[in-house]
């Protein structure tokens, strides 16, 4: 089950205000993700070097998290404003979670759980995600 | 590339593996320590990230937040000026 993670779950769950986003991060080395620079740009962008810095070394010891570079490929940013993504920031997001064949985008932001509309993944707010998840783990155990 | 171990265990602790191993119908002894060993190794590398994670959660408490707001909504509308920002700083030329 891949997934990715917006970056409004990344600063939730490191501030430790909200205890599913919290959650969620703390499972990182059991998930497989996929986290493009984007997000982390927005993410890193109020933190000093040190935390930065740590924060990479906890992505890179999650042994099934990948932090993707190479840029999203434009005909799918342009489906994804056709889809009705107005921004095209927004867009790269969705088209970038069609194209790393991602089962799930999880946040919290309401603008993206209402206009982000894909057959191949959803939007799950993290409570949505952590009971398919543990749901998912059980199926599997039995 | 592997390496040799001598390793004394204790009669009871022998005894006791023998029977997990048996039980779990483990192919030979070797088998079952190696995954019980592995199984730990994992379990501590998942505390040791943890406890990182925990520690990167203070210093970010500690050096005042990340400055985007007081609740939840704020957070959000200022992380989505963010992401216009940084788009057109750094992508907007790919599309």
């Amino acid at each position: 089950m891949r997934i990715c993670i917006d970056s409004n779950q990344f600063i939730f769950g490191l501030s430790g205000v909200d205890a599913a986003s919290e959650t969620v991060l703390k499972l990182l080395p059991r998930l497989e993700a996929v986290i493009p620079r984007l997000i982390l740009k927005e993410v890193t962008r109020n933190l000093n070097q040190v935390q930065v810095k740590a924060l990479y070394a906890l992505l890179n010891q999650a042994p099934h998290v990948i932090v993707v570079e190479d840029p999203v490929p434009a005909n799918l940013v342009d489906k994804y404003v056709a889809l009705g993504l107005s921004e095209k920031a927004d867009a790269i997001i969705g088209a970038f979670a069609e194209w790393q064949e991602v089962k799930y985008i999880i946040s919290d932001n309401r603008h993206f759980l209402d206009e982000l509309h894909g057959n191949a993944f959803e939007v799950v707010t993290p409570e949505e995600f952590l009971h398919r998840y543990y749901w998912h783990s059980i199926r599997e155990e039995r | 590339m592997s390496q040799d171990i001598t390793w004394k265990v204790p009669e009871n602790l022998y005894r006791e593996l023998v029977w997990a191993q048996q039980e779990l119908k483990y192919p030979s002894l070797v088998d079952f320590i190696v995954q019980a060993v592995q199984r730990r190794l994992a379990e501590i590398k998942y505390e040791a990230w943890q406890r990182d994670f925990r520690q990167l959660q203070e210093q970010i408490h500690v050096s005042g937040g990340f400055g985007l707001g007081e609740t939840k909504e704020e957070v959000i509308t200022n992380l989505r000026k963010i992401r216009r920002q940084i788009f057109e700083e750094d992508y907007a030329h790919l599309y």
